[in-house]
Order: C-alpha cells, then structure tokens, then sequence
C-alpha cells in the first residue's frame, strides 16, 4: 500500500505539473485569434460601391484593381 | 458719402482712433460688423485693440466666434479704457455644408455647392441673416425685391429666406462687365451632376446631356469660368484662359480689352498688326460695343425686337436683354473691344514699377537709394504715410534695433485667421504651437537653441511669445512666423476669454499683434510680408 | 490573389499632410497615434529637400508578428498585417520590433502603462464582421470591404502615395517614371529613396569610422 501511494502520489503530481502545458479549453478558445471575414464578403453598412458582388472574389478583385486606376492621373487625362 | 471710396479693411482701425478732422467722411466709425472675417489677418494688432476698446457696437457673425470676440473682451492695455457704452454680439453662422448656393474659385470657375447637413446648434446661413437685418433696417422689401422669399426655420424661428437660386440669378441679369452672366444655377447644377464628363486637364466637356434636365454640356468648360458672356440662351462655354486669340469668343477666346479710350496723346491704343481673335468678323483694333457702333456696323437689325427695346440707347454693360453681347459674338468680334495691353499705367503714382524700399527695411543703402512715394493727405478717406515713416526708420536708426526681415505667411495646415482649423483635432495636432522660423546662424548669435521660446520684438513696442524653428529655410537676415495663430497676447494666455468652450484646440500669438504700418499706394492693401524685428531668448 | 502595398513617389510628395488628416478623420485616430507620418528630410535645402509619407509596411516577413508574445498578429489573403486588439496586451514589443515606427500606443495610465496597439489597417479593419459598429471603434474603417482603396492614396493631392495591389501600382508607378525619363527629368525610380538618402546608384559605399575618431573604441 505504501509503494502504491508513492507512486500514485508521483503520478498525481506529475499529472498537475503537465496539465499546465496546455491551456483549459475555455481559455483556448477566447485567446485564440477570431477568424476575420475577407474583404470580398463585403461590408453590410449601406457603404460599398456599386459594380461588384459581395461573396465573390474575382469581381472584388476586379472592381478593386479598376478603382485603383483612379490614382494614376493618365487614366483621367487624354 | 456714398459716392467716394470706401475705408479699406486694412484701415478701420483708423477710421475709428484717427482725429475726427483728418478723416473724409462726417463722423468716425462707430460700429463693426465682422462677417466671416478674423482680427489676427490685420496688422497693427495694438492699435486695432485700441479701436475695439472705441467702438460702440461690435458684431461677429462667423460659425467660430472668433479671436474677435476674445481680443475684445480681454483687458485693455495700460492707460486704456474700454468705451462704457459698447456692445459685443456674436451670432452664429452656418458654415458652407449647412446651407447651398454657388462657389468662385480662384481659376474663375463656378460650382454649385448642396447642403449636407442642417444647421448645427443655433446657426443661421448669412443670406438669411442680412435679410433679417435688412428687414429691421427698413430695406428689406428693396433689398429682395427680386427673389422669391421662402419662411424657413433656423435656431427654433421662423426667418424670411431670400431663394438662394435667386441671389445667383440678379448677378446673372446685372454682371455683365465680367461676363457673370452664364453662369446659371441650372447650368451649373448640370455640371456638377456631370462632372465625370469634363476633362482634368483643359477643363472642357467631354459631351453628355444631363439626365435630370436634358441640358446638353458639350463645349461647356467646367464651371463656365467667368467670363461667360451673355445670357444663358446663348450658352456661352466660359473662358478658361483670358485673351487667347487663337479660339473664337464663342469658344472661350478673347483679346485685350479697350477699357482706356481709343486714342492716346495721338497713338491708337486700339490692337494693330491684325491681332483679333479667331474668325473675328473685324480684324483690326476696335472699340467696346454700344447701340451706335452697332448701327455704324449695320449689326443693329440682327438684333430681335424684344432685344431692340432693351438695347436702344444702351451698350454692352448696360443692355439688360443681352442682345448686343449675343449678336457682336455671333460676328466673333468681342463685346469689350479689341486694344493692346498696357504695360504704362499712366494714372498710377508710378506709371511703370519702380523700385520703393519697404518702410521697414532693414537696408539703409537701399532706402536710400530707392525712397519710398510722398505722404498722401486723403487716401481711400484716410491720411496714409509714407516718406513720415520710412525717415523716422532711418532717422531712430531702426534697422540696427530690429535687423531681422520679419515676414509671415501660411501653413498647409490652417487657412486664414486660423480659428476654424484650428478647431479641427487631426490639423491642430500637426501644428501645436507658433514659431519663427530662425537661421542656424541668427539663432546661435542670440543663444537660441531649436524650439526654445523666443521673443519676437517689432518696432510697435510689441513682442509676441513664440517657439523658435531653428531652419536653413530662411536665411541669416530673414525671419518667417505663420499668420495662422491668434489666443495668446504679448505672453498672454487669452483662452478664458473666449465663449465657454468654444475656443479652438490650440491657441497661440497672432503674427500680426507685432507687425507695423505700411500700405501699397493704389489699393491700401497692408504691408504683411516685409517688416522689421528682433529676436531674443525668452528669459 | 491581390498583395497590397503602398508606394510613396517621394519626387511628387509635397509634405502636405493630406495622407496623414484623411487617416484620421476616416479611422478617428485619438490625439496622440499617428498611423501615417511625413517624413521630411535636408528640410530647406534647396534642391535636396525631399519627403515621404510611411505607415505600415505590411512585410511580406512582418517583425511586429514575429516578435508578439500572445501571437495577437495575422496575415489577410491580401497580404494585409493586422492584429487582434481582444488580445492585445500592450507590451509594446512590435514597436520596438518595426522600423518604420507603426505599431503606436497611448500613454494611458501610472508607471507608463499602454493602451492596445493601434497602427494601420490599410482600411481593411480588423477581426469583428465587415464594416460593423464595433470594427469601427476598435480598428476604423474598413474600405476594402465596402469596395475600396485606403484613403490616404485615394486623397492624396499629388498621386505621390498611391496603394492598393503590388502588381497594378508598380504599373502605374513605371509608367509614370517612363514619362519622367521622357521629358528628360529626374525619373526618381529608387522607390523608397534609397538613392535620394544614400546617393544615386554608382554612389561609393560607405566606409566605416576609423576607430580613432570614436570615443571608446578599439581598434
């Protein structure tokens, strides 16, 4: 009986000490960083331009890119 | 009264503390009204506390209450009173996003503005309030008798509105000289609901019909830059350059304009050599256009018989039907007549420019050398010196006193007196404080290390507090401050002053409490750039 | 898939300070965090007086991410680096890790105590739902979502800073530096002026301070 309360005691003790390596799960989950919506989700605030279509990626992409054309002044200018 | 010049603004402070007797008009000013206007961009800011102090009525209409209403209700300075019977009202003005109308900018362009919000708290637009004192005055029926009134509500009342459409309109029928006549709200609006259409670079449509209207913007530049001659009907496009004779007047070209006779001391000053603007129906110099030229030309008959009543016995500024502009540019000639440029101003006090040094110089030899004009006795009401000032300069050996240029100038960041931008927190927190901008070399003479307070001294007997920028961008005998400041005086924190809490975020010395006297000899305009100074370590 | 950058043409920037109050105003920055910067160098030289305008980088190998302690950074498909202020704890690392100085706290509380760790999103927010209340209070606006480009290029008075995907500014950019070169002027084509600040390329490199003429040193 005495062996097995060394042994139980070691194994209880090295149980806590390891259960310190990871994280409880309910702490986990708040740190862990929240998934961000991409951009071409679109923006439900009465906001976006005209021209695209929230959810898909090419056409964001395109009316992003044609967007960007605005900063060059040779697009404006004949 | 009514008939002679005017006080300049750079000079009510005279017409205010100057000797009743030395004045040209019957009584000194007693009341001020400071519309949109701040104190900080007028020189003389000890003399002008001293005619605030004077005056019996002061008003401030501005959306920011202004340094204005903090300089006049600072103490006066020793040995001055502030006058028992005065009163100070500021009234609150809606800003250019609370209320319409159009818009001039400095390429002779108009736009049209919307409004974007209501008026904040008890603000009222400046139309409706000159109405209102209009009213009170008893003009009020003269003043609109030309517009539809509207009942409109501002601050919790109702007020007469003047249709602001309206206001744009009697410009339209009156401004014929500078061609502010095409530029209609509705031309307008249909710009600017077509604005895409005009390109960046010249300015001109692109072509395309407004939906709203059907209005049809081709040959249009953007804005219909003054002058746009005649009425809309004839939809002239504006003029985006002045005098280009290689376009048509209908085109926007022009030429120099016979506003100095025809002749002079037997030379023609009418355009020669066959210089006209393009597809000019007359080729060489001619006068301005009038019913009597008109008929000489035989052009009277394209005249319609509505213009022809308007137009009998009138000429081109005074035709109120517009038809002698119309039909002169339909001949491609202009309206203005066809004369060479002056180059010698032969009624200015110097016919060519020459040289005068500035009052304040800081180079005796150069005073010399080029003497400043005569004092003038009555100049725009007032007496304005000149030769009295720059002697005394070199007389008290001024120049060795304050041997630094003091000139002031503007920041990116702030616009005009400063009140309103410096309101804004993302501007105020790109420029914090005041400073002159000091060379490395001025600066180690005096001890000054970069952004150590410094006084800025000026003849005047004034000093304003101010941090030093220690920069090669001026030179050894050169110092810049920003006009832009205004809340401190001579040290002064002056923010207990101002209305509760309505002073701007950052306050600082006003450039101009230090600057000094001196006014350009045909239009009174202040001398701001060039003044003198000393800089010293602020103890 | 777009990778987003900023350029900033520093023979066009004119130390307006345009970039710097449209990122305020859009993301209502509190006084005291500057998420973009002018940076003005041989200020009144005449001739060599040059400016640029800096936020964030967003590295491609972003030291601020590397260096967190509670990993609070991530990498959008877009290339964007942003980070989660929840997680936040303002210790301040990444800014002693960056640079160019993006990563900005306010000096909130006693003994020097950080806020959360504010810098630039190029206007894609951060992680709460697109364009939402709370993605504005924490992190600003997000433009990208609503279809568009970050304010400051899309505001800047001179197209000096232009941003938005690598490959279509690069475009814009030589094109305009091929028109420069065509009118014969400085076509200033080191993007980030490392000719302007070091010398044009040719330039000798530097050679070290012998040690005699610093205090202190050994040879």
């Amino acid at each position: 009986m005495k062996l097995n309360f060394k042994i139980l005691g070691a194994c209880l003790v090295a149980g806590v000490l390891l259960a310190a390596c990871s994280e409880p799960p309910e702490i986990a989950a708040k740190v862990a960083k929240r998934p961000d919506v991409a951009p071409y989700m679109g923006a439900d605030n009465g906001f976006m331009t005209k021209g695209w279509t929230p959810g898909n990626q090419e056409s964001w992409t395109e009316a992003i890119n044609k967007r960007n054309q605005n900063q060059s002044e040779y697009s404006r200018v004949k | 009264m009514m008939e002679k010049s005017g006080t300049t603004v750079s000079r009510w402070v005279d017409a205010v503390l100057e000797k009743n007797d030395m004045i040209d008009q019957q009584t000194n000013v007693k009341g001020l009204f400071f519309w949109g206007h701040a104190p900080n961009s007028q020189t003389r800011g000890l003399d002008m506390k001293r005619a605030m102090n004077k005056l019996d009525l002061l008003v401030v209409v501005d959306p920011y209450p202004s340094a204005t209403a903090a300089m006049a209700a600072m103490p006066p300075a020793e040995g001055d009173v502030v006058n028992k019977n005065r009163n100070v009202y500021l009234l609150p003005a809606t800003t250019q996003f609370e209320t319409s109308g159009s818009a001039t900018a400095s390429n002779r362009s108009l736009q049209w503005r919307e409004k974007v919000i209501d008026p904040l708290f008890e603000s009222v637009p400046d139309h409706v309030l000159m109405q209102a004192f209009a009213d009170r005055l008893g003009f009020g029926q003269e003043l609109s008798t030309n517009y539809k009134m509207l009942s409109s509500k501002f601050a919790g009342k109702q007020w007469r509105e003047p249709q602001i459409e309206d206001i744009l309109r009697e410009i339209n029928r009156s401004c014929w000289t500078i061609g502010y006549t095409g530029q209609t709200p509705e031309r307008l609006k249909a710009h600017m609901r077509m604005v895409a259409t005009f390109d960046p670079k010249t300015l001109k449509s692109r072509g395309g019909v407004d939906p709203v209207t059907g209005y049809d913007t081709t040959g249009d530049y953007y804005g219909l830059p003054w002058p746009c001659y005649g009425t809309a009907a004839i939809k002239h496009p504006g003029s985006p350059n002045l005098y280009d004779t290689s376009k048509s007047v209908m085109e926007g070209g022009g030429n120099f304009r016979a506003n100095f006779g025809v002749e002079r001391e037997g030379k023609s000053l009418l355009a020669e050599d066959g210089s006209c603007s393009k597809g000019s129906a007359i080729t060489t110099g001619y006068p301005e256009f009038d019913h009597v030229f008109m008929k000489k030309l035989g052009w009277w008959d394209q005249l319609t018989d509505d213009e022809k009543k308007l137009a009998e016995g009138k000429n081109w500024k005074t035709d109120l039907s517009g038809g002698i502009q119309r039909v002169v540019m339909k001949n491609g000639c202009h309206p203005f007549g066809n004369a060479k440029a002056r180059a010698v101003v032969w009624n200015f006090p110097d016919a060519i420019p020459i040289h005068r040094e500035a009052l304040y110089s800081t180079n005796e030899p150069m005073m010399r050398k080029y003497p400043t004009a005569a004092d003038k006795k009555n100049f725009w009401r007032l007496p304005t010196l000149y030769k009295t000032v720059q002697d005394k300069n070199l007389n008290e050996k001024l120049y060795e006193k304050f041997p630094i240029i003091l000139t002031s100038g503007r920041l990116v960041e702030y616009e005009g007196g400063g009140d309103e931008t410096r309101s804004n927190p993302w501007l105020a927190e790109l420029q914090q404080e005041n400073f002159v901008e000091i060379n490395p070399k001025a600066a180690e003479a005096r001890g000054i290390k970069n952004w150590d307070y410094v006084w800025v001294k000026s003849p005047t007997g004034a000093r304003i507090k101010v941090r030093a920028l220690v920069t090669e961008r001026v030179d050894q005998g050169t110092a810049f401050v920003p006009f832009h400041f205004a809340g401190w005086w001579q040290g002064t924190d002056l923010r207990k002053y101002y209305p509760e809490g309505a002073a701007p975020i950052v306050l600082g010395e006003a450039v101009n409490t230090a600057t000094t006297y001196g006014y350009d000899m045909v239009t009174m305009m202040q001398e701001t750039k060039t003044t003198m100074c000393q800089i010293e370590k602020f103890a | 898939m777009a990778r987003m950058k900023f350029i900033c043409d520093t023979e066009r920037c004119i130390e307006c300070n345009g970039c710097v109050t449209a990122c305020k105003n859009e993301n209502e920055v509190p006084w005291g965090v500057n998420r973009r910067r002018v940076v003005t160098v041989n200020d009144g030289v005449i001739g060599q007086e040059k400016s640029v305008s800096v936020a964030c980088m967003h590295c491609s190998d972003a030291p601020c991410m590397a260096v967190c302690p509670v990993d609070c950074f991530y990498r959008t498909d877009e290339g964007v680096v942003l980070h989660d202020k929840d997680i936040c704890i303002g210790c301040g690392y990444c800014s002693f890790a960056c640079p160019f100085g993006a990563p900005q706290f306010l000096s909130k509380g006693a003994f020097g105590v950080r806020s959360k760790m504010d810098k630039c999103t190029f206007c894609s927010g951060g992680p709460e739902a697109n364009g939402s209340v709370a993605e504005f209070e924490k992190y600003g606006r997000n433009r990208l979502a609503e279809g568009k480009l970050p304010l400051c290029a899309e505001m800047c008075s001179t197209k000096a800073l232009i941003g938005g995907d690598s490959e279509v500014i690069s475009s814009i950019y030589s094109k305009r530096v091929a028109v420069r070169e065509s009118n014969g002027k400085y076509a200033g084509s080191n993007i980030f002026g490392w000719s302007t600040a070091y010398g044009p390329s040719g330039s000798p490199a530097p050679t070290p301070t012998p040690a005699d003429k610093i205090p202190g040193a050994k040879s």
